[in-house]
């Protein structure tokens, strides 16, 4: 559909962006950087993060643990991470969950924990 | 044989010797080293050497505990360096780490138990304003909150004042030259910055002749003694090292000393390492050297002067006029800093500071009364 | 037969501590305190008496000395300073906090060297072979609880440190007076009589000061360490309800390293040990006014094994 045509139905223009967006997104590959060690503990109720490099200690959340555990075992593209989590917790892959994992990622990232390439 | 009232010195160049410690002798070694920030360095040695289950265990509780705060630091240098490297790399400047950051990052063994308090980098003077800015967003700021010392570093040192970063706390100083625009001396910086080393992608050290003269430079030229003799102690490392392990390094380094407009400092740092620590400097590079010796009369009144200077701030080991001797080394290495007409009203300003000691930061967990920061020694004769 | 400090004349014990100095032993640390000022020997004659006396001892852990700077000083204005070492690293405080001053000083020691052990801001105490971990918020309460529970028969280990040992975890004790503020000083009093009160110390940065000597047994124990037990985060509410609850222990972990001297410092292994600590630990949040409630609520606990 050339371009005059698709302004036309504006919906379906943002539809396509999205979709163009979800596609460079979910191709980015996460990794945890392995020069910086991190170990993790648990009491059985949440999971506490050490990062070596900074001498951060922080509090994982319950969709953070699954994400950073995986990444513990090598890298993986965005999209199929957000999904293993889900798996894991047994939740819907649904816009919610999607804009709370890309909030969980971005802080992680923020921190230095998880780096994308 | 130990020296028993000034043990320190001979213990680090000869660490078996402290299996003839008794423990009344360990009472004057401790604040020795402490003082002197070289009881992480001790208990470096000690391990290094195996001597710890042959040593008592009280003593080396103290030598422990200043080591496990130098692993610290060593841990957290690494870190700040990782985030000056993103926020000067983004503005296409290396990081050029100086002294104990280089050390550090480069993995010297005179690193080991090593205390530091800050990280110095050197940067292009024309990028300054810049990697101010761009420090600046991310999170360094000027330490200093009074408007003379601000000035101090801006208009008569040309330099950006101390940095400390509001979240890590962390303490930055950006030089753009190894010695202020106003000095006598002037070591050309882009000639360093031309033969600087890569150590990781983005992060960089001098090369080793210049990280040799810069740390001779800093020592004999910027007054500051308090940790005199660590920094002989790291000068005799270095010597060490590369002589060692540098291929060129003793053919190169009296004439790039001369090149660098550096030669003085240069003769001093290999004078007082060979007299003080017993290193032993090749034949060919003293006579190289003596360019920068001074004549007869004055090479004694300075021996006389860093030999008291030189060693660590603690009583216990103070020669008689040790206060006097440090105070006219600290007024020389203002004079080969600034001109006269800056340095009288400098120096009367500072020693009417000194009276009144500056607050510190409160530490944040437990009682303690108001903390100050002062100095009690040197300065006895000059002050009080 | 070993001689106590109490055993000492007064006068002697003065004489001392304006010469050679007292050797004072106090868990695994031993210091040497000099000083010319009289309420310093007071303080130490009553509340260290149980101590034993030492003429000399090889090594010293801190050489602390309290005393005015120099005699015109001492005439005019009379201000202390506080020397580790050779180096006064507070500002000076008048001669009425003299004792204060010197136990500020002897905790700053501990807090700021000795990394040898993972450090909290806490007090600690002992009840059937377990310690009872208290970290320090400000406003929690936690040295008139401290004071209250030894007069009850708790063992104190320390009203300001928790020693935990790098190596096994366990918890380390160091038995000095227990420090008291303002209104907790009344309360304590009340609370039992006989306890046992050194100087009081007025107009200080932490308003009235006064230090109540540890008991017989306390002092007796003070080379014996202690697997954790319990950590309770004490806050006292007035005219609140008293109140233990349960709290999950990842969060008690975060708590308890602001309240550390170094756990930063200690990196992975600080990381490692307060796990241990932890995951050793049942942990609670607790919230009283009332002191005899509260004596209870711990004597509870006392009996759950950990």
């Amino acid at each position: 559909m050339n371009v005059c045509q698709a302004l036309k139905f504006k919906g379906l223009i943002f539809l396509w962006l999205v979709n163009i967006k979800v596609l460079v997104v979910s191709l980015v590959l996460l990794y945890i950087p392995n020069d910086f060690e991190l170990i993790l503990k648990s009491f059985g109720n949440e999971t506490l993060l050490f990062h070596s490099a900074s001498g951060d200690t922080l509090l994982l959340g319950p969709t953070a643990i699954p994400l950073v555990t995986r990444l513990k075992d090598g890298p993986l593209e965005q999209e199929a991470l957000f999904e293993y989590v889900a798996d894991k917790l047994n939740f819907e892959v649904d816009e919610d969950f999607l804009n709370h994992m890309e909030e969980v990622l971005s802080g992680l990232m923020k921190r230095d924990i998880v780096a994308a390439q | 044989m130990i020296n028993s009232s000034y043990p320190l010195l001979d213990v680090l160049i000869d660490p078996e010797l402290l299996r003839e410690l008794t423990l009344a002798d360990w009472n004057e070694l401790i604040p020795q080293a402490r003082h002197a920030l070289l009881l992480g360095r001790l208990h470096a040695l000690i391990v290094q050497h195996d001597l710890s289950d042959a040593l008592p265990k009280q003593p080396l509780n103290h030598t422990l505990s200043a080591y496990l705060a130098s692993e610290k630091q060593r841990a957290s240098t690494l870190w700040e360096v990782v985030k000056l490297g993103r926020a000067l790399n983004s503005l296409d400047v290396p990081v050029i780490l100086l002294k104990g950051g280089a050390y550090i990052q480069a993995e010297l063994s005179l690193s080991n138990g090593r205390l530091l308090s800050d990280i110095d980098i050197l940067v292009p003077r024309e990028k300054l304003d810049d990697i101010e800015k761009g420090l600046h967003s991310r999170g360094w700021r000027s330490s200093k909150k009074d408007d003379y010392d601000d000035r101090y570093y801006r208009e008569w040192m040309h330099e950006i004042p101390p940095l400390k970063h509001i979240t890590r706390g962390s303490f930055l100083d950006v030089h753009h030259t190894i010695l202020p625009p106003t000095a006598k001396y002037k070591p050309a910086p882009e000639k360093l910055m031309a033969a600087v080393r890569e150590v990781n992608p983005g992060v960089c050290t001098l090369a080793p002749v210049d990280m040799v003269i810069h740390s001779a430079t800093h020592l004999f030229h910027e007054g500051d003694f308090d940790h005199g003799l660590r920094d002989i102690f790291d000068l005799h490392g270095l010597l060490i090292h590369f002589g060692e392990n540098e291929s060129g390094f003793w053919d190169e380094l009296a004439p790039r000393a001369i090149e660098l407009d550096l030669i003085h400092p240069l003769y001093y740092a290999l004078h007082y390492c060979s007299l003080i620590v017993g290193t032993e400097i090749p034949k060919k590079v003293i006579t190289q050297v003596k360019h920068g010796e001074p004549n007869m009369f004055m090479s004694k009144v300075m021996d006389g002067l860093f030999m008291r200077a030189l060693r660590p701030d603690h009583p216990s080991c103070d020669l008689p006029f040790t206060g006097l001797a440090r105070w006219l080394l600290y007024i020389r290495s203002h004079y080969l800093r600034m001109p006269l007409h800056l340095l009288i009203p400098h120096l009367t300003r500072k020693a009417w500071k000194r009276r009144f000691a500056e607050t510190v930061e409160q530490p944040k967990v437990g009682d303690t009364p108001i903390m100050q920061k002062n100095k009690t020694s040197g300065w006895r004769f000059w002050v009080r | 037969m070993t001689s106590r400090i109490s055993d000492l004349h007064l006068d002697y014990l003065h004489s001392i501590l304006q010469s050679s100095g007292l050797y004072l032993k106090t868990g695994p640390f031993t210091y040497r305190i000099r000083s010319s000022v009289r309420s310093v020997a007071e303080g130490l004659h009553l509340l260290y008496g149980q101590n034993q006396f030492h003429q000399k001892m090889e090594f010293v852990d801190f050489d602390i000395r309290l005393d005015s700077p120099n005699s015109l000083r001492r005439r005019f204005r009379p201000k202390l300073d506080f020397y580790f070492d050779h180096q006064t690293p507070f500002k000076p405080l008048p001669l009425t906090q003299a004792f204060a001053f010197l136990e500020w000083g002897m905790n700053w020691c501990i807090s700021v060297h000795m990394n040898q052990y993972l450090k909290l801001h806490a007090a600690v105490l002992e009840k059937n072979g377990r310690a009872l971990v208290m970290p320090a918020a400000p406003g929690s309460g936690k040295s008139t609880l401290c004071a209250a529970l030894m007069l009850r028969g708790w063992r104190l280990l320390s009203d300001e440190h928790a020693l935990v040992s790098l190596e096994d975890n366990s918890l380390i004790p160091v038995c000095r007076p227990i420090s008291l503020k303002n209104r907790s000083i009344k309360v304590i009093k009340q609370f039992d009589s006989s306890a046992v009160f050194g100087p009081l110390c007025e107009d200080t940065h932490k308003g009235t000061v006064v230090h109540m000597k540890p008991d017989a047994q306390s002092a007796a124990l003070d080379n014996q360490s202690v697997k954790p037990g319990w950590m309770v985060f004490p806050k006292y509410v007035a005219e609140g309800d008293t109140r233990l609850t349960e709290r999950i222990k990842e969060t008690a972990f975060l708590k308890a390293g602001d309240q550390s001297f170094n756990y930063s410092l200690l990196g992975a292994q600080g990381f490692e040990v307060m796990s241990n600590l932890i995951e050793a630990s049942d942990c609670y949040n607790f919230s009283y006014s009332n002191l005899d409630e509260a004596i209870e609520t711990f004597e509870k606990l006392s009996t759950t094994a950990a």
